[in-house]
């Protein structure tokens, strides 16, 4: 017996038996209002948060798409991102777009895990130096974000 | 001699447009399209509103160590060996967009592009030849212009111990 590959089908027969919700059992789609023992004003602030996600998630769609679109080359720096990736972004319709991006989870993330690029961008005047454009660290942490892209691809 | 597209006779001229306008020499541009050199002359001439400098080329590695133009170095080849590894596109196109890059980068911070086109240009050379090569900081991480065949135990970067006197200028554009 040859092992088969499990269809859409199989998949949403397998999310439908696994509760989203571990500890209440709810389905997804119930509105967390309704849920028991969630306040009023939570569900709100939780409403807004996951929309705040939708809407970052189709600007920053609408925003890969139009760098990919005027220079190819530059937005696959600018974006880190690789060239396949690129290449379906740039395809993307808007209908798909709004598709894509309507989930609850975040399309972008960090793209830097150091905590000395972070500390880099964020102290200006480390170095003793009273001035706030201190380019010296700002330039720091371009040179180690260039270097990190590569290592990235 | 084979007959020449001109598609191909098109583009090069429009590559060397631009490179004209990024502010290259006249051997960059001798070297990076096949046109001939009293077409280049005259589309220079066109382009600049001036004759092309005469001289030669900047040829000391040394430079590319100093500790102002080896940061704008630095920067420049990592985007550049990014670039390489991402994009699909020739070698000419890779120094013209990485250089783009670069200067985009450096005027947000304020700071005046110390790295020509040209210094670019001979900066990737040199880098093929094997003269040159980047290395990695030992304290922060980064990777940083250097000579090929130095001893590299225990390199650190210019940016984490800057020489005494590196960035006091009070020069306008200069990094500080």
């Amino acid at each position: 017996l040859r092992w088969k590959k499990p269809t859409l089908a199989d998949r949403r027969i397998r999310i439908q038996e696994t509760p989203a919700f571990p500890e209440t059992g709810a389905i997804p789609e119930a509105p967390i209002g309704l849920l028991p023992g969630t306040s009023r004003g939570a569900a709100m602030t939780d409403d807004r948060l996951m929309s705040e996600i939708r809407d970052a998630n189709l600007s920053y769609l609408i925003l890969a798409q139009r760098l990919i679109r005027a220079d190819r080359a530059q937005a696959l720096y600018r974006l880190g991102i690789p060239e396949e990736v690129a290449a379906i972004v740039e395809a993307l319709t808007p209908g798909q777009m709004i598709k894509v991006a309507s989930g609850n989870t975040l399309m972008c993330r960090f793209r830097f895990d150091e905590e000395m690029v972070w500390s880099l961008l964020a102290d200006h005047g480390r170095r003793g130096s009273e001035r706030e454009d201190a380019s010296a660290s700002r330039l720091h942490a371009s040179i180690l974000m260039a270097g990190k892209y590569s290592e990235a691809v | 001699m084979a007959a020449r597209s001109l598609l191909e006779d098109n583009k090069q001229v429009q590559r060397a447009i631009a490179l004209i306008g990024m502010g290259a020499r006249l051997q960059l541009l001798q070297s990076e399209t096949n046109l001939p050199y009293e077409r280049l002359l005259k589309l220079y001439k066109e382009v600049a509103g001036r004759s092309p400098s005469k001289g030669q080329l900047p040829f000391s590695t040394d430079w590319f160590l100093s500790w102002q133009p080896n940061i704008h170095a630095s920067l420049f080849l990592n985007i550049h060996e990014y670039l390489q590894k991402a994009s699909v596109l020739d070698e000419v196109e890779v120094l013209m967009k990485a250089w783009q890059l670069y200067h985009a980068e450096v005027s947000t911070h304020g700071v005046e592009a110390l790295l020509s086109i040209t210094r670019a240009w001979r900066l990737v050379k040199f880098v093929d030849s094997g003269m040159l090569c980047l290395t990695r900081c030992g304290r922060c991480g980064g990777q940083f212009v250097n000579h090929a065949y130095e001893l590299t135990d225990g390199y650190v970067c210019g940016l984490c111990e800057p020489p005494a006197r590196a960035g006091k200028g009070r020069r306008e554009g200069s990094i500080h």
